[in-house]
Parts: structure tokens; sequence; C-alpha cells
């Protein structure tokens, strides 16, 4: 008997070889971060589970993230957003939100106020700063140029609550900085 | 000055990494997975592999306990048509936890199609084939099953159009030759699997559940031609 690597079988789908490459690299750093979240390792391979069904379903929009941290944020993400599905739901409460942070700024000035407003280092940290349900929804539309429709898809949440938090993502980034007391956006 | 649009996509990255720079590389994160976890995952691979997203039923680990003795044949030289040689070559790319393994697509040896069918003879004990359908015109796949849930998967294609991957990290490796026939064994918890090139096809035969090595190589060698 000769130890030998050997090959699966599978169709020609270059998808389903990526998913079982992602799946064979990244599982372990998944299961570190969502025991980080649950604390107990059973709970964290269940939540990884889910996190690569997640992937599967997304498999195509995966597939279009060439750069490996983008990809390695993706994954990340992934599984801290299923672990976090799986920790006990707490009471949500409404925020009323004022009836000026619900105009939507258009992508072209978004990034014209990110180009010209900041050095990048200030821009490094104020993105740092955002809550994270917003940046992640900024970094999927904004660095993997994904549609809201994928960016929903992706993160498991519905279409109209994507749409809202990249609403909600870009102003609250424009505030940030003017908070820093470069500019004034005209949002009164 | 301005920043790029690349610049501010790179800012967005810088802040993110900040997140996960406490995640150490693999390598160095103590970890077992359970069986279960392995057991949920190979469903899931092989639910995609079919092309739906929905998740196979999940298979209680058993002992396995196999009463049929295999006749260990394999006379298609002399029922069967002039064989193929198999003469391909593989190439073999491999990766720290898994092999990518692509066949040489410029070997004139190779079959574009499927012109026949092999299957088990005889089918071992207890089971039946559920379903034999095929993949693409290139693949079939045949499953039987018994009455306590084991499953044994027959693939047959054609090896042009083929190459996939393999978890190297968690399983044992064999080859060996059968008849004069180049099988590469897998042997992990719960999951056997043969693959051997033969008449210009690549086969992959695949047990789920616990079976003694010696019966999984005598079903594999039970391969017969189809009439």
């Amino acid at each position: 008997m000769i130890p030998i690597m050997f090959a699966d079988i599978i169709d020609d789908s270059q998808d389903l070889v990526r998913f079982e490459k992602i799946y064979h690299e990244y599982r372990s750093k998944m299961l570190y971060r969502a025991k980080c979240i649950l604390g107990d390792s059973y709970e964290a391979e269940d939540a990884v589970h889910d996190a690569f069904i997640g992937i599967a379903r997304n498999i195509k929009t995966v597939c279009s993230i060439t750069d490996q941290r983008d990809l390695f944020y993706y994954l990340m993400r992934s599984a801290e957003n299923a672990a976090n599905s799986h920790m006990r739901k707490v009471k949500r409460y409404r925020v009323h939100i004022p009836l000026e942070l619900t105009q939507d700024i258009p992508d072209d000035c978004f990034w014209e106020t990110l180009s010209t407003k900041l050095a990048y280092e200030e821009l490094v940290n104020i993105i740092s700063a955002l809550p994270e349900k917003y940046r992640e929804v900024l970094y999927y539309h904004f660095v993997l140029e994904l549609t809201i429709k994928e960016v929903a898809s992706s993160l498991g949440i519905k279409l109209s609550t994507a749409k809202q938090r990249l609403v909600r993502g870009k102003q609250q980034l424009i505030m940030a900085i003017e908070r820093e007391g470069r500019f004034h956006y005209g949002i009164d | 000055m301005a920043l790029t649009k690349e610049e501010v996509r790179e800012a967005f990255r810088e802040a993110v990494a900040k997140d996960y720079a406490d995640v150490p590389p693999k390598d160095e994160i103590e970890h077992e997975f359970s069986p279960e976890f392995y057991a949920k995952m190979n469903a899931l691979i092989e639910e995609q592999r079919r092309g739906s997203w929905r998740l196979l039923n999940r298979q209680t680990r058993r002992a396995l306990v196999v009463a049929a003795i295999m006749t260990v044949s394999l006379l298609l030289t002399a029922c069967s048509p002039k064989l193929r040689e198999a003469l391909v070559e593989l190439v073999v790319t491999v990766y720290e936890t898994f092999v990518e393994l692509q066949a040489d697509t410029n070997n004139p040896d190779l079959r574009t199609e499927i012109e026949t069918i092999y299957d088990l003879s005889p089918i071992p004990d207890g089971f039946e084939m559920v379903t034999r359908e095929w993949i693409a015109p290139h693949m079939i796949r045949s499953t039987y099953e018994n009455d306590e849930g084991y499953r044994i998967i027959i693939m047959q294609s054609s090896v042009a159009l083929h190459n996939g991957t393999a978890d190297a990290e968690y399983s044992t490796v064999l080859s060996t030759t059968v008849n004069g026939i180049d099988i590469i064994w897998g042997y992990s918890k719960d999951y056997s699997s043969a693959n051997l090139i033969y008449d210009g096809y690549y086969f992959r035969i695949i047990y789920y559940g616990t079976i003694p090595q010696i019966e999984f190589e005598t079903l594999v060698s039970s391969l017969l031609l189809l009439n």
C-alpha cells in the first residue's frame, strides 16, 4: 500500500471545486470566530455548518470575489452571523430615526465624499468606528461590488433590511466625517 | 490629495482587518471536528453535486454487518467488447490539506460520453437500487440503500470532463492494484471511497457507513458490465 493523495469525482462545476477549497481552507478559522461568540465547540460547529449552507447558496457571489482579503472577511462575517443567529434572541427596541436621516445619498456622491474629504488614515479610523451591521453592508456593496440583492442574500437578511442598512450606513459614515469638522454635507 | 476608489476600498479592507487580527493561523487552531460535523458537511457537499440546496437525511452512525461474500470478479475482458486501455494521465496538485485532480484532456483515449454502464454484481445483501440518474450526458449516478439507511453510490463519468478535490487532512489515502487496475482508496470515519479509471471512464464508489476495508475492496471489485 502506497500512501498517495486522491481526489473525488464531481461534476464539472468550477463553483463546486471552489466551494470545497474554501471548506478545507477556512473551516477552522470560521470555527474559531464562531466559538468566540458562542463559547461552545459543538454550537460553533453547527454555526459553521449553517454558514457553509449560506455560502453554498451564494456560491456565485463567493466565486466572484478575487481578493483573498475580501474572501476572508466574507467568510468571517458568514461565521459570525451564523453564530449570532444561534444565540438567544434579545429584545429589540425600535429606534426612532429622524426623517432627514432616511434620505439616501447617491452612490456617486458618497464615493466623492469619501475620496475627497479625508486622508487615508482618517478614513480607516472612521470606518473602524462604524457599527458592524452598517460596515459590513457598505463593504459588501462598495468593496465587493455586490448588488443590494446579493448583499441581502449573502447576509441572510431581508432585501428591505439590506437597503435600510445601506442607506443608514452611508448616512452614519457621512455624519462621522461631519463630526470630524471637515465639511457639512447638508443634512439639516 | 483626493483618494482613488481603490484607495477607499483599501481603507475599508484595513479597517475590517483589525477585527480579525486575533484569528490565528489554521495550524495553530486546536480543534478536532466531530464525526457529526463531517457527516453534515459531506451531506452538504454531496447535495451541491446533485445541484440541489436540500440537505440529505442525516445518517446515524452504526457498525456495519456484512454477511455477503463478494466474489472478486473483473471478467470484463472476457465477456465485454474490447476495452480501451487506461492511458489517462492525471494531473495531481497537492495542497496542504487537500488535493486537486484533473484529467489530461489531451489524451485521445478519454471518452467524452458514456457508452457502457457498469454496475455492482451481485448487489450487496440488504441493498437495493433506489435511483439511477443521469447527472449530465457525461455522468451517471447509481444509488443503493438498505433498510438501515446505509448508502452506496456509484458515479461513472467520462474522464475528459472531470476534476475534483479531496480532503487529505483527515482521511487515510491508499493505492493498490486489482487485476491490473490502479485504485486509489480513501478512508475516514464512516466514509469510504474508491477512485479508478477503467475503459476510459472515471469511477468513484462511495460507501456511507462503517465497512471493513477488505469488504469494501471486495465490493469495488465486483463492478461488472450491465447488459
